[in-house]
């Protein structure tokens, strides 16, 4: 009794403490006024740009474009805030922007699951004058794009065009490979590159005479993979083609797959094309195996890419062009050796893209023009060459 | 019940699925008309039996977990891991040991805490993904023959469990197994009086928390089970993060549920197996029909609801029947009375 008295006064203590912290004075995001100035510079100590880049712990991509954007940040003399993303879904997103704003980065690269928290982010970033650069997603309403690009704290956007890499895997598949009836493995609906590969996958379907058999979305595990392309060779014996549109969704959809065309011994006789590079795909690739074309890598430098759009507008280049749009591309992997170098060379959690010298050389200070050149001739041999 | 009744009811019980195959067979008679689309079915339904089979004990106590699909993840990890050493004894082995741990945790936090199971259950769901995927990182790093940093690979020479026939009979050794627990012992029995009132399962002096907890160790073999033909049935097992695990256990619940409406008609094991071929005709006729993904779950939820209110309206139907002969008797006897 006497313990559950003690408890329960400690609760009360600390929610009364919790509500008298939440009522003192916030610190002004925009920084401390003229008055609390400190006078002579020796009283200040130097104060960094505070750079928000959103992490998740495991998850290789987001690993090496944090290892990148950390090595861009060191070279610029920037310092890194990593904020660990809370969740995959729109609140997750807002709850992570929010922390860095609490934590006082001064900007941050900015993603979404889908259009719906843009506006609400906006808001957020422009209420607490923090500048922000939307990367990986491109706004496809014309009332929230101009929305967005009114506002003074929206530095840009890049984003790969999802709809074209679809619509050229499909291409790839049927020319290159002979696909005539295919079959989707897909994302959840209402996710925004989603539905955009989806067009694109639609549109080539159409354009190419390719026949789309059926989809099957929101897989979960290897086994439900195989259960998929199971069901899907009994009804359809004539699928010669699978697409999956996220290879990094499912982890092991890629091994899923592949055992149930082995099954049945088709795996000469279906070619997978994929969107998203996945670890160990290699094994699938090559004479005799299945998987033929695999696109990827945006993700990486969608977040390299805006993070060098922000140093540069915080020393003031391209600041005048702001806000103004970057696309980039994904890059395609159609061999072994590709996939091995891609894992060493480009996205690589242990292992930075490029060097200080090399962001200046290619991405820090540069126009806009020449940035952009830089994406569209970026390889995976170049990354190779860079990295050696 | 004697022997004729019982295989009469039994053969009842499989016309659900047959009913459904043929109504997908009407609809699309090129697709399925096949006997690889019927050998399909049934290995579609191997693993969520298997998985439904260990969900069943903690179902019919009255737990709710939805901690079943990042227990098969973190077995099959240990399975492979066991395979990758050990060979195929240390697969078995290696599931085993890792589900009853993991029960364990789960069902002994519940006993501990005393909160809602659920509660429990999406709690170590989400601290058993975390492990899934730091482990399969941390062994991509350390043995990329076994790991890819994504995936756990299965060893090669235990895939043919996987495949039928082997698949199929590790399924019916299973049911036997199932069959034999469910219905022999005092902890699966116990369990099912706890469910259906745990006040008088109190009175009679049956302790619910540590029937619940036994529930979840009796379900760990065979999710464990599930774990390995899984595995082998994929080659592969893939860390799931942001609860996505946590779907894997609402096929074989919704199996259960099937196999419960009809334990009027047959035992759990059969009525467990007709829910899943049920479930894997129709998995099997939406993709064959081409449908999109939205038609799809909208078809699945109708069916789930229809197949949860088949008992009620078995019972109205029932109860209809019933007062109208009540009716008819007592309209009978005025008429009766005023001829004497």
């Amino acid at each position: 009794m006497k313990m559950k008295k003690m408890l329960s006064v400690l609760l009360a203590g600390t929610m009364l403490m919790g509500l008298l912290a939440a009522c003192g004075p916030r610190e002004d995001p925009k920084g401390p006024t003229d008055s609390q100035t400190p006078t002579t510079e020796s009283d200040q100590p130097e104060k960094k740009y505070r750079l928000g880049v959103m992490s998740y712990t495991g998850a290789a991509t987001f690993e090496a474009s944090a290892k990148a954007v950390q090595s861009m940040c060191d070279a610029a003399g920037v310092e890194l805030v990593t904020v660990q993303l809370s969740g995959f879904d729109d609140q997750g997103f807002l709850t992570t922007y929010e922390n860095m704003i609490n934590m006082g980065v001064d900007g941050v690269v900015c993603c979404s699951s889908s259009e719906g928290p843009i506006r609400l982010m906006a808001d957020l970033f422009e209420a607490n004058g923090v500048d922000w650069f939307l990367a990986n997603r491109q706004i496809s309403d014309p009332d929230l794009k101009e929305y967005v690009f009114s506002l003074p704290s929206f530095v840009g956007n890049d984003y790969c065009a999802e709809e074209d890499i679809a619509y050229e895997i499909v291409e790839r598949l049927h020319n290159d490979y002979g696909v005539k009836n295919l079959a989707i493995i897909g994302l959840t609906q209402g996710d925004l590159n989603g539905d955009l590969r989806d067009k694109g996958i639609a549109k080539a379907c159409e354009d190419l005479g390719v026949k789309l058999l059926t989809e099957t979305r929101g897989i979960v595990s290897a086994s439900d993979v195989t259960n998929a392309v199971e069901g899907i060779i009994s009804s359809y014996p004539e699928m010669d083609g699978i697409f999956i549109v996220g290879g990094l969704v499912t982890n092991g959809a890629l091994a899923g797959a592949n055992q149930a065309l082995a099954n049945h011994n088709m795996q000469d006789k279906v070619a997978i094309g994929m969107i998203d590079i996945a670890a160990g795909m290699d094994e699938y690739m090559g004479e005799g195996k299945p998987l033929k074309v695999v696109a990827g890598g945006n993700l990486v430098f969608d977040n390299v890419l805006a993070a060098a759009c922000l140093i540069n507008h915080k020393d003031g280049v391209n600041a005048d062009k702001a806000p103004y749009i970057i696309n980039t591309r994904m890059m395609f992997i159609e061999n072994p050796q590709d996939s091995v170098d891609y894992s060493e060379y480009y996205e690589n959690p242990n292992k930075a893209m490029m060097s200080g010298n090399q962001w200046y050389d290619t991405l820090l200070g540069k126009s806009l023009e020449e940035m952009q050149s830089f994406v569209d001739n970026f390889t995976i041999a170049y990354a190779k060459s860079m990295n050696q | 019940m004697n022997m004729k009744t019982k295989a009469l009811n039994i053969v009842k019980a499989f016309m659900l699925p047959v009913a459904l195959y043929l109504v997908v067979l009407l609809l699309i008679p090129d697709r399925v008309g096949n006997l690889t689309s019927i050998i399909s079915i049934l290995i579609l339904a191997v693993v969520p039996t298997i998985t439904a089979y260990g969900v069943h004990f903690g179902f019919a106590s009255g737990i709710m977990d939805f901690s079943v699909g990042s227990r098969i993840t973190l077995a099959s990890m240990a399975g492979c891991l066991g395979g990758y050493y050990f060979g195929p004894v240390g697969m078995v082995l290696g599931a085993l040991l890792a589900s009853l741990a993991l029960a364990a945790i789960v069902g002994g936090l519940f006993a501990l805490l005393k909160i809602p199971s659920f509660v429990i259950s999406m709690g170590c769901l989400m601290v058993f993904e975390v492990v899934s995927e730091t482990l399969t990182k941390k062994l991509g790093a350390i043995l990329p023959a076994l790991s890819t940093g994504q995936y756990f690979k299965a060893p090669e020479n235990m895939l043919f469990l996987g495949k039928p026939p082997f698949n199929f009979i590790v399924l019916i050794l299973v049911a036997l197994l199932f069959e034999v627990i469910n219905t022999r012992t005092k902890a699966a029995n116990q369990a099912r009086v706890v469910g259906s009132d745990e006040l008088i399962a109190r009175n009679v002096g049956i302790k619910p928390m540590k029937v619940k907890f036994n529930t979840y160790i009796l379900g760990s073999v065979f999710l464990a089970l599930a774990a390995v033909v899984s595995t082998c049935y994929a080659s592969a097992v893939g860390y799931a993060s942001n609860m996505a695990s946590m779907s894997i256990v609402f096929k074989p619940m919704m199996s259960v549920i099937i196999g419960m409406s009809l334990s009027g008609l047959v035992r759990s094991s059969i009525g467990i197996l007709v829910g899943n071929l049920c479930l894997s005709v129709m998995f099997t006729g939406i993709i064959a029909l081409g449908w999109p993904d939205s038609l799809q779950n909208v078809f699945l939820g109708a069916f789930l609801v229809i197949i949860l209110a088949l008992p009620t309206i078995q019972r109205a139907m029932a109860d209809f029947k019933r007062r109208s002969a009540a009716r008819k008797a007592h309209e009978s006897v005025p008429a009766a009375a005023a001829k004497v």
